[in-house]
């Protein structure tokens, strides 16, 4: 019903490539979230998907309806999507009655039935007594519930939503995810999600498409990615990560600046990055495969961040709370890497770790 | 010894220069200010002839139109009429504005010597002079219509339907000139004339505009001063031409005046005067006459380009009585406002 | 509160104490020192026929007291100028005060002051020695000069004798009063041998001073009396300068006093005095002429009348003019809106065709003299043989009778005013549009409205402050222009306020009153206008600037974007290309009356007249310095006053701002007037006939151009930045042109060329005052259309079209393409 198909769509603005081919599906219902840092083009191809922006060359469908082609190209007043902004874009000289009100206007419904609907969708917002209040006499927070009542008002297939939590502070933020995703569970719609912020992402997508620099980097759900990055740039972006030079032989790793290693039953010889989550890391004052020392402690309430020098290099583990009390600084500690993940020794990583600015 | 020399030195000043001109003038010292609406280029002329008559006297000509000129002094003269004014002479507008002048008490008495051979009326208590003649003519453009097919006659002007919207004259109300040939042609044929004129929808404009229009062929005739025809006539070889209205051409004289010493700008009537006897001189006239404007002298040998002979001009002149423009000429704005202005 | 906070508060008082002594001095003394010139009597006339009757008493002292004196005495030169000096006491006695400034001189310098004082008594009043003949008596000999003088005093005493020239021929054909008057003179020329002849310059200063002001006459008295000292002498000769400046002191002071207060912030900054040197600058050259007139106006010989005003009022061709002003304006206004509204939003969110080159089209007649533009419609609309009348004819096969459109006539008026004016409103919508966060609208388009929907339900009223604000600029634009009503609508007998005006004005003396008395009604208007934009405007402020500098969403037109670039070329052809084509045509041409291609009619010669005749040369290099210094000075006063408008809340700031737009809103003509009333020293400023009149002349009417585009640019940079710049310790001065400066200079820029641009071709307030230095670019245009050839005032106006373009070009390309109108 809402599907979204992207087929070999590219944006370039003028001689400069903002988008390289992007060929994607999303499921009827799914929750799909475009993440990366800014300027990596997913706003682009959100804005695409809208209808603001033209591809420069590749197909968009919705649904079985072909919107955007070499031939055919539809408005996007006339694709039937609900949007959410960044800025909320809630137009000041209407009350939010009447903002909500607006899409159904457009469609010449009823006043009855607009009353109805609105009283609806502002009560799934939760936002039924503001009814009458202009924008200006609400909160952040608030303004863009209403903007997410107007988006929803119309009972769209699709929903897009560009960094809409950017603007909020830190707890709404939270609780609007939580909102968020449970409308989208209850109404059953598919939503493309833009944002730069991985714990959004994590939390509500059924899947992440991250994206640097204009290129697809992993598609997948939000475990997969988190526990099988296709790059280090992915590893990178999602969580938090240690990178680690080593040199792989039978058996074993040995990490560059120290002369330890780590046990390893793969198949890589030779240069590798190593990439190991901090949680992942067990902390121990006696045993573990690596020899170091606790050189900073931080005491977070509920988990204690550390940094470990082992050799040259300084590890971060995210350790218990208990252990805090335990270690002090320049205490010899022992770490054991429950999981990692291997790379190719790629001197383009920094490349790709680059954020485009 | 320094006696001879300065005889002889006397002596070979007062043979004169140039053909005909006055001994130079050495006595008139100082500094003046004359302002006149007479073309640049006359000034410029003037200037020129001043300079080496009066070698040790400095005339700064200011040019300034008519209106704008009369609505400087104004300024400066305050609504007190108490001001002292920026200049020492003044050679523009009719003498209407002269009387005004004099009423007001900014005038200084003065005589020349050729006041017996004026052909136009000046004060006879001497306050303003005419010093130049303009002339309200008819004009059309031959190249789009020939002149037998266009009235002759002022009276014809306003009056033939034909004329209807095709007529162009002055603003009485910013024109001293257009002031004073409506005047006339009202003492002439009555508050009538104004009727006839608006019945015609005549267009009122400057005689700049209104020339382009004769060219342009938006207007057949028009009412204008013979010396922007002549002007034009002499200057681009335009072919617009002038007809003299056979029941009378008006001729407006312009006045020269003194400005009374202590109203003045420099102080300095002496030169003041000296000067004036210089523009009623064969010199200044001429002058004047190279301006395309006629001479005041009776018998002046000299007219301007193209023109016809002052005497014929003045034989058939409509006459404008001054008094009557200047004390009734709140009335007669508002008779102009009320049936041609609306 | 530190012992350094109580310091500077203490310091800070005491500085106010000080300048309010100071200015309680200087109003005191120079209330003095006029006061002097008043008590001695010595006004103009006073002074002047005082002269004249010590003359008289000192020539009958001559006739009566010297000759018999010297004849008892036995003649010689020596004992003759000790008799003449002695008579002197008695010719000046009568006046205590006379005598007085030869009190306390003894001998030479006695004698010396004494002849001084004979000397210009004569020279002023008594009859003359020509220069030729001064100059004769002064090439004679020693001896030859011993044998006149014997020879005058003979004649003084009765006796008939001839004197040898130059003397004699002096001494022709006067009477035997005057005769002895010459003697008289002739002896004082002879007795001058060191050369101290009186010029007539001298002369004429000496005239000039005693009536202009009697202060000085006074203090050189005083002086010659060594009573007088530099410090008595500047107050009495500038008395009324003290008492301006003095009052403004205080003024000063007790503004600063009660701003401080409020502020609770006893420090004298910079700032203060930068926002002080504003309002006074606004109170003398503005608010003070302004009074003058009102009072002159409404109190007519010192008694209030409203019978003046009544009669103007009543009067039925004023009452017309009246009426045609309001629907002109108000008719302009909204179809200027109506154009500039759509026309702003295609050029400036649409994919049409050509958008750059359209914004620089519909700008260009902002650069423009107005009445330039009437000349073209003239040419086009003409109901007799106007080009386009003519066309229409032909197309609509109409025959010959004259029409069918008639320019002549209030719409007719309407249309060209509106050609003229609509860029105001366009400019202002243009910016607003820009600046409006686009997601607004990629909402309403998301939410399923159409472009157009989404323009009329969303861009409209997110922009309708703007858009008020540009329309009523435009109004009150409309209602004080002349040039376009005085080509346009006189001929065609539709007046306006302004035309109106200046038919008084072009009555003389008698019709000032009258014609500052409808100057009332203009400025009524003006100020009713600000109330009521000020109050609209302000309450529906929505805050819709975004922060980022996100491109606006270009709305494509698809299937209208062909038409509808049709239709803006149609547009900009028909107001824009044809009339300025027309004016280019006709710059060309010798004949108005053939076409451009009849043989001969083709010429270069005005283009060539106007590049090389030194005059316009002149007046351009005129134009270019009086613009450029009021575009200067007036950008230095925007940024002070935006920056007191956003940063501050001095209570005054609104009223700064208040006077700034009335001074734009006030037609030209009457601020020219009352420049002219009160800059001739009745305030002891005169400035009359310099450059300077002009220069605050152009910046009174012009400077609120600039102000609008430097207060938005300030209002956009967050205050935070500032506070930054003064965290660190920099000074006020320093963040300004550290900070701000940089951020807000295209805006800066652009400001300053608005306000350059009218400056440089200003007509109306030129014409009242220049002088013959001071003449400008526009003009020696209106001269050239009115007086002498309108061929070669359309090359000027070409010309300063193409300046002006090519200005902006260059002004562009310098700030990177930051800057444009």
């Amino acid at each position: 019903m809402s599907t979204v198909t992207i087929r070999s769509v590219t944006k370039a603005f003028g001689e400069q490539k903002v988008l390289s081919e992007f060929s994607q599906t999303f499921g009827d219902g799914e929750f799909i979230t475009l993440l990366g840092p800014s300027g990596c083009g997913k706003t682009t191809m959100l804005r695409m998907i809208a209808g603001f922006e033209k591809p420069t060359s590749g197909e968009i469908l919705i649904g079985d309806q072909v919107v955007s082609s070499d031939r055919v190209f539809i408005p996007p007043e006339k694709r039937g999507i609900g949007m959410v902004f960044q800025s909320y874009a809630v137009w000041p000289h209407m009350t939010v009655a009447e903002n909500v009100a607006y899409p159904l206007k457009i469609r010449k419904m009823p006043k009855a039935e607009i009353a109805a609907e609105v009283a609806r969708a502002l009560a799934s917002v939760h936002l039924s007594q503001y009814a009458d209040r202009l924008p200006s006499q609400l909160s952040g927070g608030q303004q863009q519930r209403v903007a997410l009542a107007r988006a929803l008002v119309g009972h769209p297939k699709l929903l897009l939503l560009d960094e809409p939590l950017s603007n909020l502070d830190a707890k709404l933020r939270e609780s609007m995810r939580f909102e968020i995703k449970e409308i989208q569970t209850q109404l059953g719609i598919t939503v493309v999600y833009v944002t730069h912020d991985q714990t959004e992402a994590m939390a509500m997508s059924d899947r992440i498409i991250l994206i640097n620099r204009g290129v697809i980097q992993q598609v997948g759900t939000p475990q997969e990615i988190y526990d099988h990055p296709a790059n280090p740039f992915v590893a990178d972006f999602l969580g938090k990560v240690d990178f680690l030079a080593g040199e792989a032989e039978e058996g074993r790793i040995r990490i560059s600046g120290t002369d330890q290693w780590i046990p390893w039953h793969g198949a890589e010889r030779g240069r590798v990055q190593i990439a190991v989550r901090p949680e992942r890391i067990t902390l121990s004052p006696d045993s573990g495969d690596l020899d170091g020392t606790l050189e900073s402690k931080y005491y977070l309430g509920d988990v204690n961040d550390c940094r470990v020098r082992v050799g040259e290099n300084l590890i971060r583990v995210i350790a218990p709370p208990e252990s805090f009390a335990s270690l002090s600084r320049g205490d010899s500690a022992r770490l054991t890497f429950r999981e990692f993940m291997l790379f190719p020794a790629d001197e383009r990583l920094e490349d790709s770790l680059k954020i485009m600015t | 010894m320094k006696k001879i020399v300065a005889l002889c030195l006397v002596l070979v000043l007062s043979l004169g220069l140039f053909s005909g001109a006055l001994a130079v003038n050495e006595d008139a010292e100082g500094k003046i200010v004359i302002a006149s609406s007479m073309y640049q280029f006359v000034l410029d002329e003037m200037a020129a002839l001043m300079k080496e008559e009066f070698p040790n006297l400095e005339v700064e000509f200011y040019y300034k139109g008519t209106t704008d000129l009369i609505s400087q002094l104004s300024g400066e003269m305050g609504p007190d009429h108490s001001g002292i004014l920026s200049v020492d002479m003044l050679l523009v507008a009719e003498p209407a504005y002269s009387l005004e002048l004099k009423d007001y008490g900014y005038l200084h008495r003065f005589d020349v010597a050729v006041k017996d051979q004026l052909a136009f009326p000046f004060d006879p208590d001497g306050y303003w002079y005419p010093v130049r003649v303009c002339n309200m003519v008819l004009a059309y453009n031959p190249e789009k219509n020939s002149a037998d097919d266009l009235p002759k006659t002022f009276r014809e002007f306003a009056e033939n339907p034909a004329m209807k919207g095709v007529i162009s004259m002055g603003n009485p109300l910013t024109s001293g000139t257009a002031f004073a040939a409506v005047s006339a042609l009202t003492e002439k044929y009555g508050l009538e004339y104004l009727d006839a004129l608006r019945a015609n929808n005549v267009m009122i404009e400057s005689g700049s505009t209104a020339l382009g229009k004769l060219e342009s062929g938006e207007c057949k005739e028009i009412m204008i001063l013979e010396e922007s025809v002549l002007k034009k006539r002499k200057e681009e070889g335009s072919k617009l031409a002038v007809i003299y209205p056979e029941d009378g051409n008006v001729m407006i004289p312009s006045t020269a005046m003194i400005v009374a010493e202590e109203k003045s700008a420099n102080a300095n009537t002496a030169a003041c005067e000296a000067v004036a006897e210089w523009l009623f001189s064969e010199a200044g006239q001429k002058a004047i006459v190279n301006g395309y404007m006629h001479s005041v002298i009776k018998d002046f040998a000299e007219i301007p380009f193209d023109s016809i002979a002052t005497e014929k001009l003045i034989a058939s002149d409509m006459g404008v009585n001054w008094e009557n423009a200047y004390r009734g000429r709140n009335q007669l704005v508002d008779e102009w406002n009320k049936r041609v202005n609306n | 509160m530190d012992k350094a906070d109580k310091r500077s508060i203490l310091r800070c008082h005491l500085t106010l104490m000080l300048l309010m002594v100071l200015g309680i001095g200087l109003v005191l003394g120079g209330l003095w020192g006029n006061r002097q010139y008043t008590d001695a009597g010595f006004t103009q006339e006073n002074a002047f026929s005082v002269i004249q009757n010590l003359s008289d008493e000192a020539g009958r002292l001559y006739r009566d007291g010297l000759i018999p004196a010297l004849a008892a005495s036995g003649a010689d030169s020596g004992s003759l100028e000790a008799a003449s000096v002695s008579l002197l006491p008695g010719v000046w006695k009568d006046e205590e005060r006379l005598l007085s400034a030869l009190d306390g001189l003894t001998g030479e310098a006695l004698k010396e002051r004494q002849l001084r004082l004979l000397e210009v008594t004569w020279a002023v009043s008594g009859p003359s020695v020509k220069a030729t003949q001064r100059r004769a008596l002064a090439a004679l000999s020693e001896e030859d000069m011993n044998r006149l003088v014997q020879g005058v005093l003979a004649g003084l005493s009765g006796q008939d004798v001839t004197l040898p020239d130059p003397a004699g021929s002096l001494l022709e054909g006067l009477d035997s009063a005057d005769r002895r008057a010459m003697l008289a003179q002739i002896l004082l020329t002879a007795v001058n041998r060191d050369g101290t002849y009186i010029t007539a310059d001298t002369v004429s200063e000496f005239k000039k001073a005693i009536r202009t002001d009697g202060g000085r006459i006074t203090g050189w008295i005083w002086a010659a009396s060594g009573r007088m000292n530099l410090f008595t002498r500047l107050l009495c000769s500038a008395g009324k300068s003290l008492v301006l400046l003095g009052a403004l002191l205080l003024l000063d002071v007790a503004l600063l006093f009660i701003w401080l207060l409020a502020d609770r912030n006893w420090k004298l900054d910079f700032k203060w005095v930068a926002i002080l040197l504003i309002i006074d600058f606004l109170l003398t050259f503005q608010v003070l002429p302004m009074l003058t007139l009102l009072f002159r106006s409404l109190f007519p010989d010192g008694q209030f009348s409203l019978q003046a005003i009544t009669r103007l009022y009543t009067n039925e061709l004023n009452l017309g003019a009246l009426v045609n002003t309001l629907i002109a304006a108000t008719c302009t206004m909204l179809l200027g809106t109506l154009i500039a509204f759509p026309l702003a939003w295609l050029v400036g969110r649409t994919n049409l065709y050509g958008r750059k080159l359209f914004r620089l089209l519909f700008i260009l007649s902002y650069m423009v003299p107005p009445y330039v533009g009437a000349m073209a419609w003239l040419r086009l609309l003409n109901p007799n043989v106007g080009d386009l009348n003519l066309l229409l004819r032909s197309l609509f096969g109409l025959g010959d009778t004259p029409g069918p459109l008639n320019v002549y006539s209030l719409p007719g008026l309407i249309w060209v005013l509106t050609t003229f004016y609509y860029p105001y409103a366009f400019i202002t919508i243009s910016r607003a549009m820009e600046k409006m966060d686009p997601t607004l609208e990629e909402a309403s388009r998301i939410a399923g409205a159409s472009p157009l929907t989404t323009v009329m339900k969303i861009t409209l009223p997110m922009t309708t402050p703007s858009l008020i604000a540009g329309a009523l600029l435009v109004f009150i634009s409309a209602a004080s222009c002349y040039g376009i009503p005085s080509i346009i609508g006189v001929p065609g007998r539709v007046h306006t306020v302004t035309t109106r005006i200046i038919d008084y004005v072009g009555r003389g003396s008698d019709g000032m009153n009258d014609a500052m008395g409808l100057g009332l009604f203009l400025m009524a208007l003006a100020i009713l206008i600000l109330l009521l934009s000020d109050g609209i405007v302000a309450r529906k402020q929505y805050i819709t600037v975004s922060g980022k500098s996100t491109r606006p969403n270009i709305v494509d037109l698809r299937g209208w974007r062909r038409p509808l670039t049709a239709l803006v070329t149609l547009f900009a052809l028909i107001v824009i290309v044809i009339p300025f084509a027309t004016i280019l045509v006709t710059s060309l041409k010798t004949d108005l009356g053939k076409s451009l291609f009849a043989p001969g009619n083709f010429t270069l010669g005005q283009w060539r007249l106007i590049l090389s005749r030194a005059e316009v040369l002149d007046c351009l290099k005129n134009s270019l310095i009086f613009a450029a210094v009021a575009a200067t000075v007036g950008i230095l006063i925007a940024v002070v006053m935006s920056y007191m408008l956003h940063r501050t809340r001095i209570r005054g700031r609104k009223l700064s701002d208040f006077l700034i737009t009335l001074g734009s809103s006030t037609p030209s003509v009457v601020i020219a007037l009352s420049l002219i009333l009160s800059m001739r020293g009745d305030y002891g400023i005169d400035i009359y006939q310099t450059a300077w009149i002009i220069i605050i002349a152009y910046l009174i009417k012009y400077l609120m151009m600039g102000m609008r585009t430097v207060v938005s640019a300030m209002s956009q940079i967050h205050a935070s930045l500032e506070e930054c710049s003064q965290i660190a310790g920099a000074s006020w001065t320093r963040t300004m042109l550290r900070i701000t400066g940089p951020l807000i200079s295209p805006s800066v820029a652009a400001g300053w060329f608005l306000i350059f641009i009218p400056c440089f071709y200003e007509l109306s307030m030129t014409t009242l005052l220049y002088a013959n230095g001071t003449k400008t670019i526009g003009f020696e245009l209106y001269e050239y259309w009115s007086f002498t050839s309108q061929p070669v005032a359309c090359a000027l106006a070409f010309a300063i079209l193409l300046f002006v373009v090519i200005l902006n070009f260059v002004l562009n390309r310098l700030t990177k393409g930051e800057f444009s109108i």
